[in-house]
């Protein structure tokens, strides 16, 4: 059994406390299309062709047998012992705090290999923090649950429509998400905002209606700037169209959602 | 006839030298005026057999300015004033200002009646007879000005051992001076806390001084040092090597005083004088925060250097444990034993590119084969290397000889090798850049065989393709990456090869050499170099020292710094160098924080950090004189942004937009 990852990056400071590294992993039920980590939507590796490394007159590709410097695989299988050596890598920079989050892609539709790697990871006594959309099976969640410290949740759309566009089933969403709420972990919710899908009237105002039903560590707001360009282009996709908002629609809603002992951050990414 | 042996020629080059230095500064008064300054004010001694008397020949003519009068010193450097120079004069020095500090000099001359009767003993007695005339010189006109509170320091030094803080700081300032006066180059400023710390609680306890008084005498000290920075720069404006150590090992990192001096440099705004701070795992939290507060401020300082690794290293390359514990720094990173070495420790350059771009054009059929070639070429160049080096020939320094211990040990002059250590220190380019195009080397020639060594050179200078493919080859950079573990070792055999072959030589004065990965010269000695496998284009500054490529991250290549070998002789200095944006170390202080000592823990050798910004940094470059006061780290020195030249500012533009690119 084995992981299917996009990257390991390490050093990373915006993903939980302390100094972390963090694992993508690949597929996802969602297609949205602000997604800025298109690479792993699919659960399959795939090849990508970037032309900024292509080279006619020197190009291998010409030669039979080579290997074309243009094409390269997207994604990899890892077994739970390399993920776990790769998570080690800077054991030391961890400290008390810090750790291993795992992102994607949706990491809980691969919960039945990451369950390896979170029990090892315990045992060294590291954190654990997992971002997630929450779709996916009420039972991969489950597995999940024991070992992860900090949940990061999405919370994209509330209205069925929106989130039959971008292929999810709300149902699921709430069910997990009531789960996951009634046991009492560390959960952030995080809204990304965005023209024409989440910034709408109609979720803004369901939005409003859904938040006073939980109780979260904190609920962070931000806008979606379009960072992926490049890498659509690679797999050979379109990029959607969208729009970002501004820091005063961000504000404007921070103070319509805010409640009695609830944080709210407004993100600047 | 040797043209250095006219007066004339002498002068002249003195007003050249000055010139050029004076043009370096950002605002600098007219050019026009300053050379008719400079022609009217030179005055040059001439060196003759006699160092000695020729010391004292500059001493009668350094005359007093009250210039130099401070509020609570006396400092004065005379720029017009020169000793002729026939051959290289040590530099790169701290001498021992300990034993000026707990001695007078009536001691110190009746302790050299003790040397044997030779012409060094005679030529030492001249030189402290010279020093403590300047001395009364200085006195007289400080009484004549009314100023007895200067005038009883310098009547103490020749009296008796300095009793309070600031005569400790007055004879430190006195003897720089000095140094600076007669020629040498990169004075650098000795274990600050170390030799004072006790003098400053004494004056603490007895109630002497308050702490907002010492604050007070720092503060004028850094102020003192600052001032003439131009004339004190050597290659670049800022490089100085005026370096005040702080911490180590033997002094517990922790006195009263180091407290002190952290919390003057956290709102100090100079890049002179600079700060190293000697750091052992064992140093307390309170003091790791104030560190990183100075490091967060942006001045480029202090320069972190890791006690737990570079004693033990000191030690494996034969330096006595009681000498190694007083390292400090030659004048940005490597290791020299105050007080006891007059080690030159950088006297020449050594290009680990060299013998890539010269196995290029052979045949070589296997990857091992490139190996083998590669060691061949490594040693030729490290063996010319040190033929040059060899052939340097230093002016005798009996003033020198007095301040830097051993010398009457030996009964011999500073470049006789009279002192306790006397090596050679090579320092590098370009490792990071040859072990990347060995990687390409290997990947693309050997392993997918997509083209040969001689096509790979070819296609590097493509003019159509070039750039393109150059940048293709920087992509798979593996230098600064701790999971490239086979690159990783082959480092480790380079370094080792060349430690080796380094170690069977010897220099003038029977010393060593040694060497490190860092190096002033990754953009001079780049700039007439041919494009190379690793993507580099021609003319290209090299790496920065031990650094990553775009887009590594930080832990990555701290990680690997760690797994570097640094013993047996290859200890001259190696320097991590990174950058950080200002905010992200103020949004995530304290993760940044345990990022750098956690580094150290892990065992690197050194590390320097750069707090800037992209936009700020080109908008400095458009409009200078708004962003005045803007400090970098430029190789191993603090300086004033719009001071250095165009080449320096770019790569540290460049730099810094590939840390905001991972890392904002």
């Amino acid at each position: 059994m084995k992981l299917c990852i996009t990257d390991i990056q390490r050093f990373c400071l915006y993903d939980g406390p302390g100094i972390r590294t963090t694992i993508f992993l690949k597929g996802c039920q969602l297609r949205c299309p602000w997604c800025c980590n298109p690479e792993t939507q699919s659960l399959q590796e795939q090849m990508a062709i970037d032309m900024d490394n292509c080279f006619y007159p020197i190009c291998p590709s010409r030669k039979s047998n080579a290997v074309c410097l243009a094409m390269r695989s997207i994604g990899k299988r890892i077994d739970v012992q390399e993920c776990l050596a790769a998570c080690m890598q800077d054991r030391k920079y961890y400290q008390a705090d810090g750790g291993v989050t795992f992102s994607g892609g949706e990491p809980l539709l691969q919960a039945d290999v990451l369950v390896g790697v979170m029990q090892a990871l315990k045992k060294e006594q590291i954190t654990i923090c997992v971002e997630t959309s929450l779709y996916a099976s009420l039972k991969q969640l489950q597995l999940l649950l024991p070992y992860v410290d900090t949940w990061y949740v999405d919370l994209k759309s509330l209205e069925p429509a929106c989130i039959s566009k971008l292929k999810g089933n709300l149902n699921e969403y709430i069910t997990n998400l009531n789960y996951l709420t009634a046991q009492q972990k560390h959960i952030i919710l995080r809204i990304p905002l965005v023209k024409p899908y989440t910034f709408t009237n109609a979720n803004l105002e369901a939005i409003k209606r859904f938040l006073p039903n939980y109780q979260f560590e904190k609920i962070e707001l931000f806008s979606i700037h379009k960072l992926a360009t490049k890498k659509y282009q690679v797999l050979g996709m379109t990029q959607p169209a969208y729009e970002g908002v501004s820091e005063e629609e961000l504000q404007t809603f921070a103070q319509a959602i805010a409640q009695k002992d609830q944080v709210i951050e407004v993100m600047r990414i | 006839m040797n043209w250095r042996n006219f007066r004339f020629i002498q002068y002249l080059k003195h007003i050249k030298k000055l010139y050029q230095k004076h043009q370096r500064l950002f605002e600098r008064e007219n050019d026009l005026l300053f050379l008719c300054k400079a022609f009217l004010k030179t005055r040059i001694v001439m060196r003759s057999d006699d160092a000695a008397k020729d010391f004292q020949n500059l001493c009668q003519k350094a005359s007093f300015h009250k210039q130099g009068c401070y509020q609570y010193f006396y400092y004065y450097i005379n720029p017009y004033l020169s000793l002729s120079q026939r051959h290289h004069v040590f530099s790169n020095i701290t001498i021992a200002y300990e034993k000026f500090i707990q001695n007078s000099f009536q001691a110190l001359l009746a302790e050299g009646e003790n040397l044997p009767n030779t012409s060094f003993k005679k030529q030492q007695n001249c030189v402290l007879l010279a020093i403590m005339t300047q001395i009364e010189t200085i006195s007289t006109k400080l009484h004549a000005m009314q100023r007895f509170d200067l005038q009883q320091l310098f009547a103490e030094m020749v009296q008796g051992e300095a009793r309070h803080l600031q005569d400790g700081m007055q004879r430190i300032l006195f003897l720089n001076q000095m140094l600076w006066q007669s020629g040498h180059e990169l004075v650098g400023l000795g274990r600050f806390d170390a030799l004072l710390f006790q003098l400053y609680e004494q004056d603490l306890q007895t109630g002497y001084i308050t702490e907002e008084k010492a604050k007070s005498m720092l503060l004028e000290f850094c102020h003192i040092l600052h001032q003439d920075y131009w004339f004190k720069s050597s290659e670049l404006l800022g490089d100085t090597g005026q370096i005040l150590i702080l911490g180590g090992k033997d002094l517990q990192a922790n006195t009263a005083f180091t407290k002190l001096i952290l919390q003057v440099f956290e709102k100090y705004d100079k890049p002179e004088p600079k700060l190293l701070y000697r750091y052992t795992q064992t140093c307390p939290n309170v003091i790791k925060e104030q560190i990183f507060r100075v490091l967060k401020k942006g001045n480029g300082s202090p320069l972190l250097s890791n006690d737990d690794v570079i004693l033990t290293c000191l030690q494996q390359a034969g330096i006595a444990q009681v000498d190694a514990l007083h390292y400090g720094t030659s004048a940005c990173w490597e290791p020299l034993l105050i007080g006891k070495d007059s080690s030159q420790n950088n006297t020449s350059i050594l290009n680990f590119l060299v013998p890539i771009v010269k196995l290029m054009n052979d045949d070589l059929l296997t990857i091992e084969e490139v190996y083998q070639r590669y060691f061949s070429y490594l040693k030729e160049e490290i063996l010319r290397i040190c033929q040059a080096s060899k052939a340097l020939v230093y002016e005798k320094d009996a003033f020198l000889s007095l301040c830097i211990d051993g010398c009457w040990q030996s009964v011999k002059d500073v470049a006789e090798g009279g002192a306790c250590y006397h090596n050679t220190g090579i320092t590098t380019v370009a490792m990071g850049n040859a072990i990347n195009a060995l990687f390409n080397i290997e990947e693309f020639v050997y392993k997918k065989k997509l083209f040969t060594l001689a096509q790979l050179q070819m296609y590097l200078e493509d003019a159509e393709y070039g750039e393109q493919f150059r940048y293709f080859l920087q992509q798979k950079g593996v230098f600064g990456d701790d999971e490239q573990k086979t690159m990783i070792s082959r480092i480790n055999q380079i370094t080792a090869y060349a430690a080796q072959v380094f170690a069977e030589e010897k220099n003038q004065w029977g010393g060593h050499f040694v060497f490190g990965l860092s190096s002033p010269g990754y953009v001079s000695s780049a700039a007439t170099f041919p494009a190379t496998a690793d993507g580099r284009a021609y003319g290209e500054p090299f790496m920065t020292h031990i650094s990553g490529i775009a887009g590594r991250a930080y832990t990555s290549l701290l990680n690997f710094a760690a797994k570097l070998h640094y013993d047996h002789g290859r200890c001259n200095g190696n320097v991590v160098d990174i950058m950080m944006n200002p905010q992200l170390l103020n949004n995530f202080e304290d993760k940044c924080r345990t990022l750098l000592f956690c580094a150290l823990d892990q065992g690197i050798f050194q590390l320097q950090m750069n707090v800037l910004q992209k936009d700020v940094l080109l908008d400095a470059q458009q409009h200078p004189k708004k962003h005045a006061d803007l400090i970098v780290r430029v190789w191993g020195f603090s300086a004033y942004f719009i001071d250095l030249p165009k080449s320096y500012q770019d790569i540290v533009i460049r730099r810094c937009e590939e840390y905001e690119t991972v890392y904002h």
